[in-house]
Parts: structure tokens; sequence; C-alpha cells
């Protein structure tokens, strides 16, 4: 009976422990949860209602990152309650001022609301590991969400050259016709691809480094070594699967229509987020077997 | 056990008040933005057709804004003219007109001499700043299509950008488009 009662201890989730605990949750938790479901909130508002109709692939992308970000976030407040963050005057004053942002009339842009109550956060956690932690997956939500974007933007001609150069080099490997032209490449003479921003495997990445830190996060395991080597093999997958999908465009129009429009590119952006979760999921397990090899 | 000091907690509740306030408020506005958007239909993302900005108050128009020469005083061979969309969607400036070895070359926007290293990276960041003010101002059409000059000064001449741009400034009507229009795509 001990033993039933000690196994249910480790693998219920800590959220859902504080709340069967029954013990209330504070105004502490009530305003960061406010804050961080009203950032989602807002930003999957202004996306859905406000902007262009988005693709099955970047559905599953965007809705992945938010929902491993908010997860994270959810399992660092409602944890324990002798762990959970106790705000300040000065805290509130943030996240006030941070959630203004969520009036920002662009999704990407509501963000900064993260962006800011994560800095503040992380600088203020020192001595605090829990404030450390929930300021670490809000800048790493927004790194995802706004500032890769717009590093990517900003420097997209520079990484296309890069991009492209790697997908030629393991190309060639496959395709002994393939040719190059700019950002355009090509196996027949009446069909080329061109590799635009949507292509690319920067955002998959910061995808990966997202959903990493969150499930290292909800795990309650630290960065270490094994961790990173986890993160290494998630980034080598997403980037090969990428770069797999965009060889398979080059044959034909049929190919082209079906791994960039069709029922492939969906196929392609759960096989990215799997290959995301995945060596980081094992990685976790693990560590947890290891450390209680009872459960 | 942590727990909440006291005398924080009015002003924690307070706040949380507030963000409750501020979530409904800004879930209300973005409701009527789309339902007024169902009604009038969605704005269309056209461009601006805005004369070209040439800095000290002159301006090109539109209209005028294909790749052609100019003479300009100390330079034996004319000067090349080109016009680049700031944009990160068009192609690389770098590849734009087509510079011999020896000649210098400029990117000057809206007047100002933007250098030459990072320029693509620059032209980016003027075009997302421009699309960051047109979103927050409420524009329904963005002025991010501004264009920016590439200016070619042939080799041994020693004419700098802010002289080719005062020439500029002063030669109206703006010069035909030449020949040269077919060393970069329609604009």
């Amino acid at each position: 009976m001990r033993d039933g009662r000690a196994q249910r201890e480790v693998t219920l989730p800590r959220a859902i422990r504080g709340f069967v605990s029954g013990r209330a949750v504070s105004a502490s938790c009530g305003a960061l949860l406010a804050f961080t479901a009203g950032t989602v909130l807002s930003a999957i508002l202004q996306r859905h209602l406000l902007e262009a109709p988005q693709s099955a692939q970047r559905l599953v992308e965007f809705n992945v990152g938010e929902a491993f970000g908010f997860a994270a976030s959810l399992s660092l407040i409602l944890a324990d309650s002798s762990r959970r963050v106790s705000l300040t005057g000065p805290d509130i004053a943030v996240l006030l001022l941070a959630a203004l942002a969520w009036f920002v009339p662009e999704h990407h842009g509501v963000y900064l609301a993260t962006t800011l109550a994560g800095a503040w956060f992380l600088l203020g956690g020192r001595t605090d590991r829990r404030r450390a932690d929930l300021g670490q997956i809000w800048l790493a939500l927004s790194i995802y969400e706004l500032w890769a974007k717009l590093i990517f933007k900003v420097a997209y001609q520079m990484i296309e050259v890069i991009e492209v150069g790697l997908i030629y080099r393991i190309g060639r490997l496959f395709y002994g016709r393939l040719g190059i032209a700019g950002a355009s490449l090509n196996v027949r003479d009446d069909w080329s691809i061109v590799i635009l921003e949507g292509c690319s495997s920067f955002h998959n990445l910061s995808l990966t480094g997202l959903i990493w830190l969150s499930i290292l996060k909800i795990a309650e395991r630290a960065v270490g070594p094994a961790a990173f080597r986890a993160l290494g093999v998630s980034a080598c997958a997403v980037v090969a699967i990428n770069i797999g999908r965009i060889l398979a465009m080059l044959p034909s129009r049929e190919a082209y229509q079906f791994w960039h429009d069709g029922a492939g590119s969906s196929l392609v952006a759960l096989g990215s987020v799997a290959a995301a979760i995945l060596p980081i999921l094992v990685c976790v397990e693990r560590d947890a077997c290891r450390l209680s090899p009872r459960t | 056990m942590p727990t909440q000091p006291a005398n924080l907690t009015p002003w924690v509740r307070s706040g949380l008040a507030a963000l409750c306030i501020l979530l409904a408020v800004s879930v209300s506005v973005r409701s009527y933005a789309y339902w007024q958007r169902l009604a009038d239909g969605a704005p269309a993302w056209e461009a601006s057709g805005q004369p070209v900005d040439l800095g000290g108050g002159a301006t090109l128009p539109r209209a005028a804004a294909a790749p052609f020469t100019i003479r300009v005083a100390p330079c034996a061979s004319p000067v090349a003219v080109d016009f680049l969309r700031a944009s990160p969607y068009e192609p690389d400036p770098s590849l734009v007109g087509r510079p011999q070895p020896g000649d210098r070359v400029f990117y000057v926007y809206r007047g100002r001499d933007l250098g030459t290293r990072f320029v693509t990276i620059r032209l980016n960041a003027i075009y997302l700043a421009r699309l960051a003010y047109a979103r927050l101002t409420g524009q329904d059409v963005p002025a991010a299509d501004d264009l920016a000059l590439k200016i070619i000064v042939p080799a041994g001449c020693e004419a700098s950008a802010d002289h080719v741009m005062a020439v500029l400034r002063t030669a109206y009507p703006p010069p035909a488009p030449s020949a040269l229009r077919d060393r970069a795509p329609p604009l």
C-alpha cells in the first residue's frame, strides 16, 4: 500500500497534485496564470481572427510551440505550494507593464510581453530557482515566437545562402544532375524549386529548443551533458527531415505539391515535432528510471 | 514553506484583477476588430505607389523608378542608378546592376548613405521597422515598399554618394530609363 502511494506521488503530474491536494491557488499563482494564459490567448486570437489563414504545417508548428511553452509555465506555476513563486510589488508592476503588449496588433509582437517578464524573472531569480525557470521558459517562448523570426528575416539572405549550399551538397549524393542557381535547385531542365523562408530549418530549430527546455522543466531535470546530446540529436534529425523534404520535391511538380502543400507537408511537420520530442523524452525517462528503479 | 507576505496580498490581488481586466479588454478589442473586418472586408495589401524619397525634400515619381544613367560633373562615364526594394524577399542587392572592377558602389536610402557593409541586413531592418510602424499605427496599406538606390560610380571618378544625390535631386524631370533597364528586374 505504501509502495503504491509512493508510485502515485512520483508519476502524478505536479500541477494536478497541487489541485488534488485541495489547496487553493494563491493570488500570485492566479496572476502568473492570468499573464501566461493572456499572452498565449492574445497571440492565438490575433493569428486566427485577424491575420492570414495558416497552412496545415504552420498551424501544427505554432500550436505545438505554444502548447509546450504554456504547459511548462503551468507546471512551474502550479507546483507544490512549498515551491510556488511568490510575487512582490515590482513583479506585479512588471507583469502589468508587459501585459500591455497583448494589444500589439501582430501575433509575434504579442510575445514582447513574455520577453519583458521573462527577462525580469530571470534576472531577479538568482536566489529562487523557480522564478529563474519561469523566466527561462517565457524567454524561450518569446525567442521562438518573436526574436528568432525577426533575426531570420533580417539575415534571411545570409542564412539562405548557407542553407541552400548545405542542401546542394547533401542532394548531390542522391541526384547526379542536381543544379543550383542562387536559391534555386533543379534536377531537370524544365522544373526547379526556389528555397524561401518557409522552407528553412531555422524555425524548426528554435521550436526544438523550446520543446527541449519545456520537457526538462516539466520533468524537473537539470540541464546536463545527456540533455545537450538529446538536443543535438533532435536538431540534426529536424534538419535532416527538412532537407529530405526539399530534396523529395525536386523530381516533379506532383512531388512538390505533395510535400509542399499536400499531406506530405503535415507529415513532415509532425515528424519534425516527433524528432524534437523523442530524444529529450527518452533522456528524461532514462534518468527517471536510474533515479528510482522501483518505479 | 514560503507564504505570501500579508502586506503584499492586496497588491497581488489588485494585480490579478488588473490583468484579468486587461485580458478581457484585449479579447473584446480583437473580437470587435474581427466583426468589423467581416462587415467591411479585409483591407487590401497593395503597393503604396508613393514616390521615391531622395532626401532633402526631393522625390522621384514611382513610375520613373527604373534603372537609368546620369551624367555627374567630374565623371567621364555616366553614373548608373538602380532601385532596390527594401525587403527580405527581394533579390540580393549585390546582384542588382553590373558594377565593373574598380567601380564604387553606394547604397542610399532616403538620401542617407547606408555604406557598403551589411547592406542587405540594413535594408531588411528598414523594411521590418517600417512594417512594424505601419502595423502599430493601424495603416491599412503598409508603407513598407520603399525603394533604396544603388549608385554605381565608374572607376576613376571620385564623386561621392552625396554629390551624386545632389545631382539627382536637381535633375527634373528625372532621367529617362536607359538601356541599363535590362540590368535589373522591373520593379
